[in-house]
C-alpha cells in the first residue's frame, strides 16, 4: 500500500467493535505502532466498551479516531455495534477530536492494490507491515469455530491502514 | 522565540507521547507482573503505575527499564526526558544571559569555557 507522508506525525487511534467486546490500535504515523489490544467486555457491553474507549481516548489523546463506517446500507454489522460506533462518534466529538470513518468497501479497496481480498488476507498483509502484530495473528478460522478475538485487533488496524493509505488530513469531521 | 520555547514547539511538533514503557513491553511480550519481577523488588501495580505516569520512575527503575527494553531511558522516558530538557534548556539560556552580563567584554578563560558548554548546550538541541 502506498502512504501519504501528510500524516507521518499524527496519533491515530482506530478502534473495532466486536461480539466480545473492542480491538484497537495506536499509531504514531504510519509506521510506529504504539499500542494495540483487545478489550474483553462481558457485561453491559455498550456501556462498558464505551468507558474503556473514554479511557483509552483520555490516555492518548489522538489526533484523529477511526472507525468503521456502519451507516452504509451495505454494513452487516449488529444493531448494537451500530449503536455502539454511534455513541463513540458523539464521545468523540464531545472531546473535540477528529473522527474518520470507513466502510468495509472503502478498506477492502485500499487492500486490493496489494491482492488482499478476505479478511484473513487483510490481517496477514498487516502482520506482514506491522511485525508486531505478528504474533497476535491468529491461526485461519475453520467454518465451525466462531471469530478469535484478535480478529478485532487487525479490523482496527485496517481502519488505521485505510486512514494513511487515503492521506489526507484531518481537518473535516467524517459525516457519519 | 526563546530556545525553550523552541524546545517546547519541536517537541509538540513531534508528538512525542509521555513514554513509551507500555509499548516496549508488549513487543516484548511481557506481562506487567513479569517486568517487575526482572526488576526485584517492583510489582505489576508499580509498572503500571509507571506506565500509566501516576508514578515517576526513579533512576535505578529507568535503568532497569533501558536494560530490559534494549532502548534508551531517554527513549522510553520521552515526555520525562522532553520536561527535564526543556527546563535544563532554559536555565542554560538564563545562566549564559547572567555570565554575559556579569563579565562583559573582559572575559575570564573560566567564563568563557562556561559560556562554551552552555552554547553546547543550546546546539545539541537544536542539532536534534
Amino acid at each position: 500500500m502506498k502512504r501519504s507522508h501528510a500524516s507521518d506525525n499524527l496519533l491515530v487511534a482506530a478502534i473495532s467493535p466486536s461480539p466480545h467486546g473492542f480491538g484497537y490500535v495506536v499509531f504514531e504515523g504510519p509506521q510506529k505502532l504504539v499500542d494495540w489490544g483487545v478489550r474483553d467486555i462481558r457485561q453491559d457491553k455498550n456501556r462498558q466498551s464505551l468507558e474503556k474507549v473514554r479511557d483509552l481516548v483520555g490516555w492518548y489523546s489522538p489526533d484523529v479516531l477511526v472507525l468503521e463506517n456502519c451507516t452504509v446500507p451495505a454494513s452487516r454489522r449488529s444493531a448494537r455495534i451500530k449503536r455502539l460506533t454511534r455513541a463513540v462518534l458523539r464521545l468523540a466529538q464531545r472531546q473535540k477530536l477528529t473522527t474518520r470513518s470507513y466502510a468495509r468497501a472503502e478498506i477492502k479497496a485500499a487492500f486490493a492494490e496489494i491482492g488482499a481480498k478476505t479478511r484473513y488476507e487483510i490481517a496477514q498483509a498487516i502482520a506482514e507491515q506491522v511485525p508486531d502484530l505478528g504474533l497476535w495473528l491468529p491461526p485461519p478460522r475453520k467454518i465451525w469455530q466462531s471469530e478469535d478475538p484478535r480478529m478485532s485487533i487487525f479490523d482496527a488496524a485496517s481502519l488505521a491502514s485505510a486512514f494513511f493509505h487515503e492521506g489526507v488530513a484531518p481537518s473535516k469531521r467524517a459525516k457519519n | 522565540m526563546s530556545p525553550a520555547d523552541a524546545a517546547r514547539a519541536r517537541y509538540l511538533m513531534q508528538r512525542k507521547l509521555p513514554n513509551y514503557l507500555r509499548t516496549y513491553r508488549k513487543r516484548a511480550g511481557l506481562t506487567q507482573g513479569e517486568v517487575a519481577f526482572l526488576l526485584d523488588g517492583l510489582s505489576g501495580a508499580k509498572v503500571s503505575r509507571d506506565e500509566r505516569r501516576t508514578r515517576r520512575p526513579n533512576l535505578r527503575t529507568a535503568f532497569g527499564y533501558q536494560v530490559i527494553f534494549g532502548a534508551a531511558a531517554h527513549e522510553l522516558l520521552a515526555g520525562l526526558f522532553a520536561e527535564v530538557e526543556q527546563n535544563v534548556i532554559r536555565r542554560a539560556s538564563l545562566l549564559s544571559s547572567r555570565l554575559d552580563v556579569a563579565q562583559g567584554a573582559g572575559r575570564a578563560h573560566r567564563t568563557r569555557l562556561k559560556l562554551k558548554a552552555l552554547d553546547a548546550i543550546l546546539s545539541r538541541r537544536r542539532s536534534r
